[in-house]
């Protein structure tokens, strides 16, 4: 019992003190370390606390005591004793029960605090039954363990509801394998009695002396009869919850289906076709403690049960091994551990994080104006806190005001602006990071920062023969270069511009110093070099160029198109010079070469200036290398706390990232916690992905056509599409990653992005039937081509542009949904400002149709362009709108159950849009 | 109903509230299949009330005639009353072909014509107070003068005129009251085309104003007067395939012709396509659908100003959804018209535009007004 090694403790307890008087030197680790534990095992108060949430199971054990079942995570935390804790929760309750006999236990929940140690738990107790146990009750408790008392408070409510989910997984499972058990033994308990009455009559005359104890057993089986008939009456009136038990059952026949399927194809057919004659499935299948009769099974056929005899003895023996969770719960215990796990993800989380969500899940009401994209973005809600009387009577009488343009447009402006600036900011703290990582280890590779003052150089006192690389006068003409990119190129936003003044000086700064590293007698060369700035300039562009490329080369990244003329003969050229370049005969001749790559180049450059448009390519993939450069060596220098930094930041980047619902709540599998997984590599991979994400977000269905062997790479790139996918929902039809033939085309209104095997022999022209393909955008894998219309637009070639800069997922992930929050903030103005608004309607008759349509499609474009969106991003805010139109007629007519009258759905919102085939 | 329903499209517009004088409070539909079943429908409930099997062959076409009756043809020849009960039957004369149209040719409907093959028979409905029984009895009066070939349909144009057009391209108009032919249109002398394909044949006529006829020819398709049996425009090469009918839709804006090919193409005018002033004036005026589609008024047109031959349609606009060929298209007015096809689909096309704007008031009315106070 859990009291037995109080005289232990005792004795370690009093011997202290006597070790104080001992000579003899013993080793550490001989002395016996055992103090009296206190339930937070606080040694010392600086040392040891709470430090994550956690999640216990625990049990009142018959045989030991309060045990720990299991923690969530594995483990629990370190600092904690766990044991201690188990006897401090399981003596909380308190089940104050008068009746006699068998009854179901009512479960308890409450809130442990223990304010001195900070810890707090929130507790609920409930039983499980077990027919070997004790009154065949076995009290359990789940608690949720936190540091954090507000975490308990705030969401009390929600932690009581999720754990009494759980609690129903579990003793719903329980309660059938416990009816199961009874009935088996009841029948074993008839089995006996009818062998002993039977024995009894066959040897009557020869053992008349155990007559007595004859009839004392048969009073003893058939009390216990009669006591499992009861216990059985009482379990099986509980057994109401059929929706679980047909859950139950659903997983039970799936894990049927699984498990008679070889776990490996590498037999052939025909050698598996001889196993499955020869051998039973349980020697096939030897995982542990799988039984052979399939005991475990949630709904065994009990008229194959072959009844055993029953010791019979009155009282009962509580000395056998109790059955573990999952065996008293069967696929209550695996449903039950799910949701559980899915609840510490959630609850695990920073109380900031957690409010944050909180908030916005407000978001999400009404859920039939809240524009989601994917699995777990809600773009915007159109009309959240919005009262639907008071904007009815608006928009039909107030006219446009010219002035909600003007705000229009100054919010465009500010939109924009903060999200390049918080990429801005998360560089920002990359770069601290960075520098915490430089600090720490002492020599990095090269100190990258993305200090904006020209005037600040990052130079060791030693290297003063840098100090022309700091020169202003260098990176004036620099700036007066960026300047007349930006003139040249109007349209082109700000934030571009930004980051590549922040490139080039951090490519001047990386370069310096690589150069301080690498081989200083060239750095002496560009000093004594007797030209002019201008040819400084232009060497010294190529040398950056140079040493891109070599990192990269060292580092082993695959080779970005730089797109340029120069930067490509420089690294050719370049790379080889630096890396042998060690001794002076060497290093004069790189300096020559590059003296003359230089002259060629200022030129060139000259003529280029007022063309612009490559340049700036080649400075977004400058700075794309750059930023490929950091991520890389970050993770290079261990950059472990950085990256869990970076995701933090990401984290709270996602203005609006709100589950909508409770599958996404508590998220099922952590693999699938970011939507969209795997849309970099997709997005590097295939150059005119952009047009097919346009199709998805102006709503046209998009076909992934490959053939069988191709089924990873498709299912991987409908995935990851997935995250652009509006109004999309777990059980919608709307999504099939993998198909084995073509849905009819009637279909294509509800499936939105398919990925769909097609026979080797049949090529894609005749698979895909033409009228298929008029309505469908097709994604040809094998050939690389794609049949779409073309997208024409900013935010997508945004996407597109800056794909190359992010190392990591997370970061893509971030940026496209910072895109949709955008695209959804433009869809919330034109959505009150002109389809609800008078501009919307146009006139009352339609008479003329064709007029009114065309004088519609010039206004829709001309509000477009007031709010900052032109050319193909029309389409896709026009279908945003047209989504949440459709979804808020569907629900009004569904809530009135009017539904002969509901608008159809549409097939296709863009019908005559041009498509092409592009090569990707 | 198993088998393919024929004439889906014609039947609905013909047969709408038949019954209507007798039950008042439902519209029936009569349907007529390749399963040899006539069947009624009840409209509004969607359910079939009667189910009539003694026809005996496969129904190639229903009409209406008289106040209560209806006709249908295949093999032979069947009256109908109003309830389902078999009035007379009149037997085919030992011929191959079914007869495939049927039309009738005056307002009383007691007259009509029948398309069989190449040939076309008039038959009258006669009342026969003194036969007890039925009361109704189909009386043949007249077979008309061959066409070349396989009569591909059969059209009334006015009171006084119908015309048919047959698989040799040929148009004929006949006076509905002497039965004689009255003129030919599109005489082909090369109508068996290469290896008989027959690129001429006429698949559909169209009458618009009892006087213009829309004929779909080969894979295109033309508009005729009447009247001064003049050709006003034509479209040679409309399809890939044989275009299966064609109609105005959207008020006359459009035409739209569908196809073998699986195709619906929407023709118009080049003007159509950048409206300016000149169109909103005229749309003003409350035209007919050809005087929108020519851009020319009626009194222009009577006295032959337009253009000789006027220009031809261009193509506006192109609908693909089926996958087969598409058999009939419906104008359901401005919200735009209805297409079947053989890959049994019925598929509604609309006017995207109109259909936002539309949105835009069920959002305003409805939903942002729950409670119906503006």
């Amino acid at each position: 019992m859990f009291g037995a090694d109080l005289p232990f403790n005792m004795y370690i307890d009093e011997e202290p003190k006597a070790s104080n008087g001992w000579n003899f030197d013993l080793e550490e680790y001989l002395i016996p370390s055992n103090l009296v534990p206190h339930p937070w095992n606080r040694q010392s108060a600086s040392e040891t606390h709470l430090d994550m949430d956690f999640i216990l199971v625990a049990e009142f054990s018959e045989l030991e005591g309060p045990r720990e079942v299991m923690t969530i995570p594995k483990g629990g935390s370190s600092n904690f004793n766990i044991t201690d804790f188990s006897v401090r929760i399981m003596s909380l309750e308190h089940q104050t029960t008068t009746k006699q006999g068998f009854h179901l236990i009512e479960d308890s929940q409450v809130m442990f605090s223990e304010i001195k140690d900070n810890v707090f738990a929130f507790v609920h107790h409930f039983a499980l039954y077990d027919r070997h146990a004790r009154g065949y009750v076995r009290p359990f408790a789940i608690s949720y363990i936190t540091p954090d008392s507000r975490k308990l408070l705030q969401f009390y409510e929600e932690i009581s509801q999720q754990m009494k989910k759980v609690v129903r997984y579990l003793k719903y499972g329980n309660k059938l394998v416990f009816k199961n058990n009874l009935e088996m033994h009841l029948m074993d308990l008839h089995y006996t009695k009818a062998e002993m009455l039977l024995r009894m009559r066959s040897k009557k005359s020869s053992q008349a002396v155990s007559e007595d104890i004859f009839y004392k057993n048969l009073r003893t089986l058939e009390a216990n009869i009669t006591e499992t008939q009861n216990v059985l009456h009482s379990v099986r009136q509980s057994l109401v919850d059929k929706k679980l038990e047909h859950r139950f059952a659903r997983l039970e026949e799936k894990a049927k289906v699984d498990s008679s399927r070889p776990k490996s194809d590498s037999f052939s057919l025909q050698e598996w076709e001889e196993i499955d004659n020869t051998l039973p499935l349980s020697q096939l299948s030897g995982s542990y403690g799988s039984s052979p009769e399939g005991a475990q099974t949630l709904f065994p056929d009990t008229r194959f049960y072959k009844p055993k005899t029953v010791k019979i003895t009155s009282g009962r023996q509580f000395d056998i091994h109790l059955q573990g969770l999952h065996e008293l719960c069967s696929w209550g215990h695996r449903e039950g551990m799910q949701k559980l796990r899915h609840l510490y993800q959630f609850f695990q989380r920073d109380m900031a994080v957690l409010q944050v969500e909180n908030c916005d899940m407000t978001y999400c009401e009404p859920t039939s104006s809240a524009l989601c994209f994917g699995e777990d973005c809600i773009g915007a809600n159109l009309l959240t806190n919005i009262d639907k009387n008071c904007m009815g009577c608006h928009c039909v009488c107030a006219n446009l005001p010219d002035l909600l343009f003007n705000k229009c447009s100054s919010i465009e402006s500010l939109s924009f602006k903060s999200a390049a600036s918080s990429f801005r900011s998360l560089n920002d703290d990359d770069a601290e990071s960075m520098k915490s990582a430089y600090s720490t280890t002492g020599s990095p590779v090269v100190n990258f920062s993305l200090n904006n003052d020209p005037e600040v150089t990052v130079v060791k006192d030693s290297e003063k023969d840098l100090d022309v690389f700091s020169n202003n006068e260098f990176l004036r003409h620099l700036q007066i270069q960026i300047e007349q990119f930006e003139i040249g190129i109007p349209n082109t936003n700000e934030a571009v511009f930004d980051d590549i003044r922040e490139n080039e000086n951090h490519d001047i700064k990386a370069d310096s110093l690589d150069h301080r590293e690498g081989n200083s007698d060239t750095c002496k060369g560009y000093t004594n070099d007797p030209k002019g700035k201008t040819d400084i300039l232009s060497v010294m562009e190529v040398s950056t160029c140079t040493l891109t490329g070599e990192e990269k080369g060292e580092d082993g990244v695959e080779t970005v198109d730089v797109g340029d003329d120069c930067c490509e003969c420089g690294t050719d050229d370049g790379v080889g010079g630096y890396e042998c370049g060690t001794s002076d005969k060497e290093t004069a001749g790189v300096r020559d070469r590059l003296q003359t790559l230089t002259s060629e180049n200022v030129g060139q450059q000259e003529s280029e200036k007022e063309a612009g448009n490559q340049e700036i390519t080649e400075k977004i993939s400058l700075l794309a290398q750059s930023l490929r450069t950091e991520s890389e060596l970050e993770h290079d220098s261990e950059g472990i706390s950085s990256y869990e930094f970076i995701r933090q930041n990401i984290e709270n980047l996602v203005p609006v990232d709100t589950p909508e619902q409770e599958s996404v709540l508590f998220p099922g599998d952590t693999d699938n916690l970011t939507c969209g997984f795997g849309l970099l590599h997709i997005m590097t991979k295939y150059a005119s992905i952009k047009h097919v994400i346009y199709s998805i977000l102006i709503g046209r269905p998009v076909i992934v056509v490959g053939t069988a062997a191709q089924e990873e790479e498709v299912t991987h790139i409908v995935k990851a599409l997935k995250i652009f996918l509006t109004s999309y929902h777990r059980n919608h039809k709307s999504f099939i990653p993998w198909a084995r033939c073509l849905p009819s085309i009637y279909k294509m209104t509800d499936v939105k992005l398919l990925g769909v095997c097609r026979p080797e022999r049949k090529s894609v022209d005749r698979f895909i039937p033409a009228a298929v393909k008029k309505l469908c955008t097709v994604f040809d894998l094998k050939k690389r081509e794609i049949f779409c219309p073309a997208y024409q637009g900013y935010y997508l070639s945004l996407l597109d542009n800056r794909v190359r800069s992010y190392k990591m997922e997370e970061m893509l992930t971030t940026q496209i949904k910072s895109i949709l929050v955008e695209l959804s903030s433009k869809t919330f103005l034109y959505f009150h400002s002109f389809s609800i608004g008078p501009a919307g309607i146009g006139r009352q008759d339609y008479k003329f149709l064709q007029q009114q349509s065309s004088s519609f499609q010039r206004m829709v474009s001309n509000f477009m362009a007031k709010i900052g969106i032109h050319d193909s991003d029309v389409h896709i805010l026009e279908f945003l709108c047209e989504t949440i139109k459709q979804q808020l007629i569907e629900d009004h007519f569904q809530s009135r159950a009017s539904l002969s009258n509901m608008p159809v759905k549409p097939l296709v919102a863009h019908h005559n849009l041009c498509c092409q085939v592009m090569k990707c | 109903m198993k088998g393919s329903v024929s004439q889906l499209g014609t039947m609905v517009l013909l047969l709408y509230g038949i019954y209507s004088s007798k039950n008042k409070d439902s519209d029936w539909l009569i349907t007529g299949s390749s399963d040899k079943h006539i069947k009624v429908w009840d409209i509004d409930q969607g359910k079939c009330v009667q189910d009539i099997t003694e026809h005996g062959a496969s129904v190639k076409c229903l009409l209406p005639v008289l106040d209560n009756m209806f006709l249908s043809a295949g093999e032979n020849l069947h009256l109908w009353s109003g309830d389902g009960t078999l009035l007379d039957t009149c037997l085919s004369d030992e011929r191959d072909a079914d007869i495939t149209l049927l039309i009738s040719t005056n307002i009383k409907n007691e007259r009509f014509v029948t398309a069989c093959d190449k040939e076309l028979t008039v038959y009258s409905i006669k009342s026969n107070s003194d036969m007890d029984k039925t009361g109704h009895k189909i009386c043949r009066l007249k077979t008309l003068p061959p066409h070349l070939e396989a009569i591909g349909t059969l059209i009334q144009v006015s009171d006084k005129l119908f015309a048919s057009g047959s698989l040799d391209g040929m148009i004929l108009l006949w006076s509905s009251e002497t039965f004689m032919p009255m003129k030919k249109l599109n005489t082909m002398s090369e109508y068996k085309g290469k290896s008989h394909i027959y690129p001429y044949s006429v698949q559909f006529i169209a009458c618009e104003n009892q006087r213009y006829l829309l004929a779909a020819i080969g894979c295109g398709f033309a508009m005729f007067d009447t009247l001064y049996s003049k050709l006003l425009c034509k479209k040679l090469n409309a399809h890939y395939s044989k275009v299966t009918q064609l109609t105005f839709v959207c008020d006359g804006l459009l035409l739209a012709t569908c196809s073998e090919d699986g195709s619906i193409r929407l023709w118009g005018q080049r003007s159509h396509s950048n409206p300016n002033e000149q169109l909103t004036v005229k749309a003003s005026m409350g035209l007919s659908p050809i005087e929108r589609f020519l851009d020319i008024n009626f009194g222009q047109l009577h006295h032959n100003k337009g253009p000789d031959p006027f220009p031809e349609p261009a193509l506006v606009g192109e609908c693909l959804g089926h996958c087969g060929s598409v058999m009939r298209i419906v104008d359901i007015g401005l919200e735009g018209m209805l297409s079947c096809g053989a890959d049994n689909l019925v598929i509604a096309w609309k006017n995207s535009e109109l259909q936002k704007m539309k949105r835009n008031q069920v959002v305003q009315e409805k939903v942002l007004n729950p409670s119906g106070i503006v």
